[in-house]
């Protein structure tokens, strides 16, 4: 009895988890095409319509927002996804390395304590997605 | 701690964001139409179509305002370093790689060869969402609806006034974009309603896929309570 059930179960979550799969294939394309339209549309217009003043505002806005704690995460984040998809792609054009553009970006001192956020703050959360 | 850190957030998100339909109430234990699967695939399948068509509207529709548009400006890689907003642009591509290895990881543990223990697949799936959609897409959805998405419509939409292009000569035709600044906005202002419709999309599917895991998660306590203590 106490076999049968089990199975039961692990069929269960089996289907569970292989929606959990389709969902995140789903959310994937979903955000794929915004961030083109992003990439090819609303990048332009901010860079032709707001001041360097304005934008560097609303960064620092966002970044108070987020808190400073996550956000320290959030660039982790950030930057293991710009090192992973610039391997295989560029992002934004042919004519932009991604990575040179985010070691210009982030100051240098927040940059040399990545590897260090990464294993204290982003790694106790993220790594489970590693685990593949 | 940890779990208690994840039962919260479980919590914390369906309370403050009501899902469409709550499971429980959709496949009550007393009716014997308790099944996640039935739940799940349901749902999935309607979220695939539905998808798929808002995928193609928005692309259709940002196509054609893009067309529309697009010979106006210059060309982009020229004026990237007119833009600073790199934060959002990473946050999204970083979003990106967690939904493609939470799906990685699902599809691993849903292999009927996988000998990793059920109550550590609860755990590991758990903790996977409660890291993608707890942490990075709440962190990137809240910021955009409450802080960006504002910011862009403020800047971009000012009704009342022509938009100025802040050009130099090299850069592009200054004029010639000033004088289709109403047109210009129109399509700005297209394009902003559907990434927020499409962030909305995303958002409910999350909030899914957050009832999936609750399910995942107590499915087999609610069933067989017993069986907790031969874990």
């Amino acid at each position: 009895m106490r076999i049968q059930t089990s199975q039961s179960d692990s069929d269960s979550q089996r289907e569970a988890l292989l929606s959990v799969a389709k969902s995140a294939s789903t959310l994937h394309s979903l955000l794929r095409s915004s961030y083109d339209i992003q990439e090819r549309l609303i990048v332009p217009a901010v860079a032709l319509y707001v001041t360097e003043k304005d934008q560097n505002a609303i960064s620092f806005h966002v970044l108070r927002s987020l808190g400073i704690f996550e956000s320290r995460k959030h660039l982790v984040g950030m930057r293991e996804a710009v090192w992973e998809y610039t391997q295989s792609r560029k992002t934004l054009s042919d004519a932009i390395d991604e990575r040179s553009l985010f070691n210009e970006v982030i100051p240098s001192i927040p940059r040399n304590l990545l590897p260090r956020w990464k294993r204290t703050l982003y790694d106790p959360q993220a790594s489970v997605l590693d685990e593949i | 701690m940890q779990q208690l850190s994840i039962y919260s957030f479980i919590f914390a998100f369906l309370v403050s964001a009501t899902p469409p339909v709550s499971p429980f109430l959709r496949y009550p234990r007393a009716t014997g139409l308790f099944h996640p699967s039935k739940y799940v695939s349901a749902s999935a399948d309607s979220t695939s179509e539905s998808c798929a068509l808002q995928q193609h509207q928005l692309i259709q529709t940002c196509t054609d305002v893009y067309d529309d548009v697009i010979d106006l400006f210059p060309n982009p890689v020229s004026i990237i370093r007119k833009f600073h907003i790199h934060g959002w642009r990473w946050h999204s591509l970083s979003l990106l790689r967690d939904f493609t290895r939470l799906e990685k990881l699902a599809l691993k543990l849903s292999s009927p060869t996988s000998t990793i223990p059920l109550s550590t697949r609860h755990d590991q799936i758990t903790k996977a969402i409660h890291h993608v959609i707890g942490f990075n897409w709440i962190g990137l959805y809240r910021i955009e609806k409450q802080v960006f998405f504002p910011f862009l419509r403020e800047k971009l939409l000012k009704k009342q006034e022509p938009l100025k292009p802040l050009l130099t000569i090299q850069d592009g035709n200054a004029t010639l974009l000033e004088s289709h600044s109403s047109r210009i906005q129109n399509y700005i202002d297209v394009v902003l309603k559907q990434m927020e419709d499409s962030r909305s999309r995303i958002d409910t599917i999350s909030k899914e896929l957050v009832c999936i895991c609750l399910i995942i998660y107590f499915v087999p306590q609610f069933k067989y309570p017993f069986l907790t203590w031969y874990r």
